[in-house]
């Protein structure tokens, strides 16, 4: 399964404001004032608590695969908000929007939103309907 | 809880024997369950600090912990020695505990009424806060709890609660607003909108951290959400806050 996976930061505005999450602080870890974009493709979409986070591959511009960890609200909230264990899957082609890690040896981020291969967004502050 | 097993016997033998006589268990159930002469609040309850805010409470609008807080001088040096990354309890998947549960309340709270106390289950906790309603004295020989000792009396429709024997090891908010050993808090419940809303006031006393009494109101609403597991440490090697020491970041062949 061949698939193009590049690296991209960008400057971002995004609108809305990323939430308070439960478990740890967020403010703490994030930098709230970068926002980062990346394309790449699904590794795992970790549907757990107390943070759901999309594990996913992204090709760095030195041409090297980097695993990232975008972090969002705990899967029981999101759940409620119509996300699923299978929303994400496997090899899904995925540009992730977010906040990067304070630490810039970690690759993660406070998740903003994820806009799929066809151009669907998901927002997890948003109502989404489940998937098949 | 065993008024409680009883009630939902009475429910399960409605199915079987149907529709009068299970609702006539139900509601032996229930007698033996409350005691009819006070609300009872059994049930799912949201809070209005959820998403939806107070659309979920029936258009009532929870308030915060006064800002600026009212700190004694150990209470700004408590404040400003926060560290979140290591003062947190949840942050190593410990409990939010009391009052935090109650008052931040993200996730839905299910309330199980008998005469004798008030269980109540948080979505997030592994263990549940008890509120004795039998007229039991505080014991003197336990160590500080997550939930401190909750002990109600009714003061007609409102149900008055007063906790001490709280954890100082824990925080009021995620930005350090402290609580000591001699933190004791009054809560009132009551219901409106012909049960519809919970609605919980909040006084909190520490003379050690603060000038003045800590006061807020909570609304919880009544809801049909089901509580989910939520078991912390199940996805805790994938966050920010765990050494990166301890991540795979193996990437698998059919990715590359």
């Amino acid at each position: 399964m061949k698939r193009s996976v590049f690296f991209a930061a960008l400057a971002l505005v995004l609108g809305g404001v990323t939430p308070v999450v439960a478990h740890h602080s967020v403010t703490a870890y994030f930098d709230m004032k970068k926002d980062v974009a990346l394309k790449g493709e699904v590794d795992e979409w970790v549907f757990k608590a107390p943070h759901a986070v999309l594990k996913f591959v992204v090709k760095n511009d030195q041409g090297q695969l980097e695993l990232w960890r975008a972090e969002t609200l705990p899967s029981n909230l999101l759940f409620r908000k119509g996300w699923r264990f299978n929303t994400l899957k496997r090899g899904d082609p995925v540009t992730v929007y977010g906040h990067p890690s304070i630490d810039a040896s970690r690759h993660a981020m406070a998740l903003s939103k994820i806009v799929l291969g066809n151009g669907e967004e998901l927002n997890p502050m948003k109502d989404i309907k489940a998937r098949e | 809880m065993k008024a409680h097993r009883d009630r939902r016997a009475g429910i399960g033998c409605s199915a079987l024997t149907g529709v009068v006589l299970g609702a006539a268990l139900f509601f032996a159930g229930a007698a033996q369950a409350g005691d009819m002469k006070h609300p009872d609040f059994t049930g799912m309850w949201l809070g209005s600090n959820l998403g939806g805010g107070p659309s979920l409470t029936n258009g009532h609008k929870s308030t915060s912990w006064p800002n600026p807080p009212p700190l004694t001088e150990a209470g700004k040096k408590a404040m400003a020695e926060f560290d979140v990354k290591t003062d947190d309890p949840p942050e190593r998947c410990m409990p939010w505990g009391f009052p935090r549960d109650v008052v931040f309340n993200f996730y839905p709270m299910q309330l199980f009424q008998t005469k004798d106390e008030l269980l109540m289950l948080f979505e997030y906790e592994p263990i549940p806060r008890r509120i004795y309603l039998d007229g039991r004295d505080y014991p003197t020989d336990i160590p500080p709890q997550w939930f401190g000792y909750s002990i109600g009396h009714w003061e007609g429709d409102t149900l008055v609660v007063h906790t001490k024997n709280i954890r100082e090891d824990n925080i009021l908010t995620t930005n350090g607003l402290p609580q000591s050993a001699k933190m004791e808090v009054t809560e009132r419940f009551r219901l409106l909108d012909d049960g519809k809303t919970l609605e919980v006031k909040v006084h909190a006393v520490d003379p050690v951290y603060y000038t003045k009494p800590l006061d807020l109101t909570v609304y919880w609403g009544r809801s049909n959400v089901e509580q989910h597991e939520f078991v912390c440490a199940e996805g805790l090697e994938e966050q920010i806050n765990v050494p990166k020491s301890r991540q795979d970041d193996t990437i698998d062949e059919d990715l590359k």
